[in-house]
């Protein structure tokens, strides 16, 4: 039986859930707080994933390093280009933490395959 | 007997327990940290005696193990929630924020400290309880202001929270703003109030303000992740990379966690090299073949291999990663250091130093970093931030080299007698983390533990010092900059290898030196808290200022040290009657003769109106300071109230705002 990519599968339903809060106005404190939990570690987390380091002290770190990074480099591309929008902000950023998470996924498919093949 | 059964409980990858004193030691980053053959050979040999000594008695030891801490931190949890429910902040004196907090807080402080201390000693303490009492200790030291304080912490906070304003109005930065020259630098430096926008907006609050408060306990629980990763690429013995953190924790005292560019910034800085140190690391190398005249890395990695031999570590340096990993690495690396050089003008010099240190001492294998760092970094100054640094190059250049200017530290004859011991306090508290680092330093050279990097690292912020005087802080940047080293280092001094015992001694040592180090913080952190808190009436007040006003006001502040700038600051001219450029005889004339002194200034007719705001937090600023004598901010204001030629718009127990007689209603 395979197992299931459960940091891959809880980015993606941290994401729905954050754009979900916003679009139906889930109110204080529970917008803010699912849209901060998503923005502080959905982005990056499946990306550290594809890395495949062992330690989970490290992907965590690394994770939320880079979604705050990811966060910064966006939101600023948006302000320096006079594009800004916290709406398409947040969109790039679960665009990339769901393709970051489709991938992470894949690749532990990928990986369970040939576990099972060998 | 309990050592071997608690080594039965790990994988010999994943924990190993010390011969000699059953020291638990952990792996490196990837946790594949490599020992001796020997090592593992004589711990697969005593995995085997493991399972036989699994008595009843280590069951017990390791329950209790988690049991005495946990009560510990819960007694010091209800012990602290109890001591914010009675504070009187507006009894804060020149003491601090100390001068109001009950023992109960202490208690809580007590209980947390003498609880690390013996579950650091202890090899069966799981390391989530290790964790756990720096996040008490967080939570304690830094999370107290914020959850305690009703209004924003730090009049700058404010300020920051204006120039997210400013992009959430405007969806955009203006880098050659020219209102209020002193926040020009965040149009050219916007990332951190980019991602505040963010968010603001995202999260659904009107005003960044509603959360900014929360700023220091954020930033000093995520900068957990890298200290850690930091302490543990070159730092097996667990005991130190945990006591690493707590020293750091407990001498950070500069106070550059709030809502502000340079907290985004550090966290970014201590991720660069905790990736660095975990996955670039390397070390000089025996037998070096130099190329030639111009073998420059050569020839430096035989330099240092001539000069300090062949280096023996507690730990596994530079974890092996694979090609895809080390790539993947270098990306994050270079995100980041694209994104530090684009939300802080400081920080990026502190990366290329602390960067550039290690390329020098051959102890990074990513030798390039530091002039990619300074590539990135003049690209940014040269296309994006031109306006500001075209603006200040004179003073820029001026101050390069300017050592006597820019090396000054506080005057304390000019300071209040609380301020006097505060400012001690501080001085006492870096003198010893830094006295500390370096015994530590050389307990563990003594031992035949090498901490090159980790001395690099933490004398690579000086140069700074010939560079600029950063508004009169560069010694306390250096200093923040240089502290996660030194605390590495100074924690050696209690534990200079994984062979070294963890004595009851060395537990004592450790809850006294950690007590000197909090009485130190609690003075030096919450020094400034008497003009750091603002009442609800004060905000109140702010409020009412910036709701009344209409754009094109001139605002005059007493001092600058008020809830100010945090709403629509670009449409009024902020200026203060005591800021750095006022001169003395200017001063004296404000003291002998207010009314005339104030007027010349609000009766500016360029402005559609003029408002003064007197506010308790300013004279606290004034009096702490002694920018002016005690009491003199109050003669002047009962000097303009009882003037016929100004009168009072808003009043309440801590702020008064007037305006000038003569000026007519203006709606906004």
């Amino acid at each position: 039986m395979r197992r299931l990519n459960w940091p891959a599968v809880l980015v993606i339903l941290l994401a729905l859930i954050a754009d979900l809060s916003i679009v139906a106005d889930f109110g204080q404190p529970w917008r803010p707080l699912l849209v901060f939990a998503f923005l502080v570690i959905g982005p990056g987390l499946p990306l550290v994933r594809l890395l495949r380091l062992s330690q989970p002290g490290a992907v965590l770190t690394l994770a939320v390093v880079l979604s705050l990074a990811l966060d910064t480099a966006v939101a600023e591309g948006l302000v320096m280009t006079r594009l800004w929008s916290a709406g398409a902000a947040l969109a790039i950023l679960i665009i990339v933490a769901v393709a970051g998470a489709g991938a992470d996924l894949l690749a532990s498919s990928r990986r369970e395959s040939r576990g099972l093949l060998q | 007997m309990v050592c071997r059964a608690q080594e039965a409980q790990s994988s010999t990858v994943i924990a190993r327990i010390d011969d000699e004193n059953c020291q638990k030691v952990e792996p490196g980053i990837l946790g594949n940290a490599r020992g001796s053959r020997e090592e593992d050979q004589q711990m697969n040999t005593r995995d085997l005696h493991a399972e036989r000594t699994w008595w009843p008695a280590a069951r017990v030891a390791a329950v209790g193990a988690i049991l005495v801490p946990g009560l510990a931190l819960t007694l010091a949890g209800a012990a602290w929630a109890s001591a914010l429910l009675g504070l009187d902040l507006r009894q804060i004196n020149d003491y601090g924020l100390v001068s109001v907090l009950p023992p109960a807080y202490f208690v809580a402080l007590a209980l947390v400290t003498l609880s690390f201390g013996w579950a650091l000693n202890n090899r069966l303490t799981p390391s989530w309880l290790l964790l756990l009492h720096i996040v008490f200790l967080i939570l304690f030291v830094y999370g107290t202001p914020s959850l305690a304080y009703d209004t924003l912490r730090y009049s700058w906070a404010w300020k920051h929270v204006g120039i997210v304003d400013y992009i959430q109005r405007w969806g955009m930065v203006d880098p050659s703003i020219t209102s209020l020259a002193d926040l020009s630098a965040y149009h050219n430096w916007p990332g951190f109030f980019a991602l505040g926008a963010l968010l603001t907006q995202a999260g659904g609050f009107a005003s960044a303000l509603q959360f900014a408060g929360l700023a220091p306990l954020f930033f000093n629980i995520v900068d957990i992740g890298p200290l850690w990763l930091i302490a543990s690429a070159l730092v097996r013995d667990r005991r130190l990379r945990w006591l690493a953190l707590w020293f750091f924790f407990l001498a950070n005292w500069i106070g550059q966690d709030y809502f502000a560019p340079q907290a985004l910034g550090y966290f970014f800085f201590l991720a660069v090299i905790g990736v660095t140190l975990a996955w670039f690391s390397t070390r000089p190398r025996a037998a070096v073949k130099v190329g030639g005249r111009w073998d420059v890395q050569a020839r430096l990695e035989a330099f240092w291999y001539r000069l300090l031999g062949p280096e023996r570590s507690d730990t596994a340096l530079a974890v092996k990663a694979s090609p895809g990993q080390r790539l993947g690495l270098m990306a994050l690396i270079v995100l980041l250091l694209g994104v530090v050089a684009s939300i802080h003008q400081l920080t990026p010099f502190m990366v290329i130093l602390a960067l550039g240190a290690l390329a020098v001492a051959y102890r990074i294998s990513a030798r390039t970093l530091p002039v990619l760092m300074a590539v990135i970094t003049a690209t940014w100054m040269l296309y994006m931030a031109w306006a500001f640094v075209g603006g200040n190059l004179t003073w820029i250049i001026h101050s390069f080299g300017r050592l006597d200017r820019n090396s000054t530290v506080t005057d304390l004859a000019h300071l209040s007698q609380g301020q006097v011991v505060v400012a001690l306090a501080a001085r006492g508290l870096t003198l010893l983390i830094g006295v500390l680092g370096i015994a530590g330093a050389v307990r563990r050279w003594r031992w035949g533990q090498r901490d090159v990097s980790f001395m690099f690292l933490a004398v690579a912020p000086l140069p700074m010092v010939f560079a600029n005087s950063y508004s009169g802080e560069i010694t306390f940047r250096i200093y923040f900059f240089a502290l996660p080293f030194v605390a590495v280092l100074a924690a050696g001094l209690l534990y200079p290898s994984p062979a070294a015992s963890g004595s009851r001694r060395v537990t004592l040592a450790l809850v006294g030196l950690s007590v000197l180090l909090l009485a130190g913080l609690l003075l030096a952190y919450y020094g400034r808290e008497r003009m750091n808190y603002f009442t609800p009436e004060e905000v109140t007040a702010a409020r009412y200022l910036y709701n009344t006003a209409p754009p094109k006001s001139l605002v005059v502040g007493i001092d600058y040290d008020y809830p100010s700038v945090f709403t629509n600051y670009e449409q009024y001219t902020h200026v203060t009657l005591t800021g750095q450029s006022i001169t003395k005889s200017q001063l004296e004339r404000l003291r002998d003769d207010p009314v005339t002194a104030v007027t010349r200034v609000m009766s500016d007719p360029t402005y559609a109106a003029t408002y003064l705001i007197i506010t308790r937090s300013q004279k606290a600023h004034i009096e702490m300071d002694s920018i002016l004598p005690a009491g003199t901010v109050d003669q002047i204001e009962q000097a303009l109230l009882q003037s016929d030629e100004y009168k009072v718009i808003y009043q309440n127990q801590d702020a008064t705002i007037m305006t000038l007689a003569s000026q007519r209603e203006v709606a906004r």
